[in-house]
């Protein structure tokens, strides 16, 4: 065999799917171009201007020391104000409120100017209420730390752990719940009183907003079951289901979603089915608008991935699509002030921002500025007021 | 190095500019070897799309920086290449088996017949990463062996060593001139 029959067979030998593939990488090279900073592009047109201006400042500066000592200070400024530019540059966000991630590093929070903080080496963090202290885990312990990184307390368990949970403040009180092998626990948000609930299947456990500390969960028996974690009382529990993706509260605690890989049903604060719908595709997570009972489903329809919004009063009824695109998406979260909607795009490495009328955001070279691809808890994106 | 192309230089500086038709030309001509360099070394149609979309991006990012008096190719490929051997690299020492490539391979075009392509594709298969990539820097992308040790970072003689071996195994499993 020639080279030339070898150029040749390398040449017939062609991907499968060729042109899916190259329509599916145009139209995520289009949106990260038109999402491009044109920033550089202006401070290049204004680099000879300055470069006469520093030209000009010497000669001056030749003639008159305090021209100099001047020009020192400036130097000085202006190395500072880039320092601060280049952290904004980074990230930022279309809404107020700080975002929690995890990566494969530890989970970050990033601020509105894209400041962020590496928490440490850390999992599955998620928020306390108002966004005071992050809850995650180590390899063998629940910790409980500050936004700056700072560890409030430690927890030492072995085993198994999973999704710690941080509920809702009641009369200056918070628990946590989390997985511990193929049982659920539930801790005091000041690391005391550490104790076993139930057998729980492996989906996150979800506190219900109000005023007791009730928890819903999946049962060994993998029905959803709702309890009251201080009496361990049982309000009520559902028929069995497929396995769950995903438990999620409606904001004002009077809807439950159960997140099935193909399915998803509707519960009222009783325990009364609302309703139920097949899903067009493979669900990936949901996430309640914190100000309706509308919720952001993330659907996998192979190559696409779609963001739809349904009515959890009226799930059956007909979705209204926001945003659809080639490649895989991860995490699911709103913005506090219900405006905004984030989805990870893992396959674009990108942070996709969506309004429920459709406007979108595009944030590219995600996994460069955080170590790795994040994932977003389903409530990552929280509290506008920090401390 | 390959050639600059008038056309090219001036697609990069007008998608500089902002141009969506000029970066739009860039890609439709670059599009399609990087994709296939990918598959050839990884073997994988998913992962060769991710990570010629991921060299893309990184160019659409880096387009400012980029000094249009030097070629597109060579440096699309650099990243490709590189990208495409650590991908590998990490599935062998996953252990991984199965997978669609052998399968899919030869999504064969629909073209004169060549004895060789499925053969050879079964033979690529065969060889570390390191091997198909110098080979198919070599023969797709028709690079010289001092610009492949450039784009990989390697010594010239690396490069040799690499395209005598894997040549000679590549060729050691094809069927002889005029087997059937």
């Amino acid at each position: 065999m020639t080279d030339q029959d070898l150029r040749r067979a390398l040449l017939r030998i062609h991907p499968p799917d060729e042109l899916g593939a190259e329509r599916r990488a145009w139209s995520l090279v289009r949106a990260a171009f038109d999402e491009r900073e044109p920033a550089q592009r202006r401070n290049q047109l204004f680099r000879p201007l300055v470069a006469l201006a520093v030209a000009l400042a010497l000669i001056a500066a030749v003639v008159n020391p305090p021209v100099l000592n001047a020009i020192r200070d400036a130097i000085g400024r202006t190395k500072e104000q880039k320092q601060v530019v280049y952290r904004q540059a980074l990230f930022s966000l279309p809404a107020p409120g700080r975002l929690l991630v995890n990566t494969a590093r530890g989970p970050w929070v990033i601020q509105p100017n894209g400041g962020r903080r590496l928490l440490g080496s850390y999992r599955d963090a998620s928020w306390s209420p108002r966004g005071l202290f992050v809850t995650a885990l180590g390899k063998h312990e629940v910790v409980a730390l500050e936004p700056n990184g700072t560890m409030r307390w430690s927890l030492a368990r072995s085993g198994r752990l999973l999704a710690p949970r941080w509920s809702q403040e009641i009369d200056g009180s918070t628990r946590i719940a989390y997985l511990r092998d193929r049982t659920v626990r539930v801790v005091a948000g000041d690391g005391t009183d550490d104790r076993l609930l139930d057998e729980a299947a492996a989906t996150a456990p979800a506190w219900k907003p109000g005023r007791s500390f009730v928890l819903a969960y999946v049962g060994a028996a993998g029905r959803i079951r709702v309890v009251d974690t201080e009496s361990h009382r049982l309000l009520w529990h559902s028929l069995l289901l497929p396995p769950l993706v995903q438990l999620a509260w409606s904001h004002d605690g009077t809807r439950l979603l159960a997140l099935a890989r193909r399915s998803l049903v509707v519960f009222g604060e009783g325990g009364g089915r609302i309703g139920r719908t097949r899903l067009p595709g493979t669900a990936v997570a949901a996430a309640f608008d914190p100000r309706s009972h509308d919720v952001a489903v993330l659907l996998r329809l192979s190559p696409q991935s779609i963001v739809q919004i349904r009515n959890a009063d009226a799930p059956a009824a007909k979705a209204r699509s926001v945003f659809s695109a080639d490649g895989r998406f991860g995490t699911l979260a709103w913005s506090p002030n219900g405006r905004w909607l984030l989805a990870g795009w893992r396959s674009a490495d990108a942070f996709m921002f969506v309004t429920p009328q459709g406007r979108q955001r595009l944030v590219a070279d995600i996994a460069r500025q955080l170590g790795a691809f994040p994932t977003v808890p389903e409530a990552g994106w929280c509290c506008a007021a920090s401390r | 190095m390959a050639r600059l192309w008038g056309g090219e230089a001036s697609w990069v500086h007008e998608a500089q500019r902002g141009s969506v038709p000029d970066l739009e030309a860039l890609f439709r001509q670059h599009w399609p070897r990087a994709h296939r360099a990918a598959f050839l070394v990884v073997q994988d149609a998913a992962a060769a799309e991710d990570i010629a979309q991921e060299a893309f991006l990184a160019a659409v990012r880096a387009l400012d920086r980029f000094d249009r008096r030097r070629p597109f190719g060579p440096w699309l490929h650099r990243i490709v290449v590189n990208r495409a051997i650590d991908w590998a690299r990490a599935r062998r020492l996953r252990a991984e088996v199965g997978g669609d490539a052998l399968e899919d391979w030869a999504a064969l075009a629909d073209e004169p017949a060549n004895p060789y392509s499925e053969p050879v594709a079964q033979a690529l298969a065969s060889l570390p990463p390191e091997h198909r990539a110098v080979i198919v820097l070599r023969h797709l992308l028709e690079y010289t062996p001092g610009e492949i040790a450039e784009l990989l970072d390697l010594p010239r003689g690396t490069v040799n060593s690499r395209l005598r071996r894997g040549l000679d195994r590549l060729r050691d499993q094809l069927p002889e001139d005029g087997d059937d």
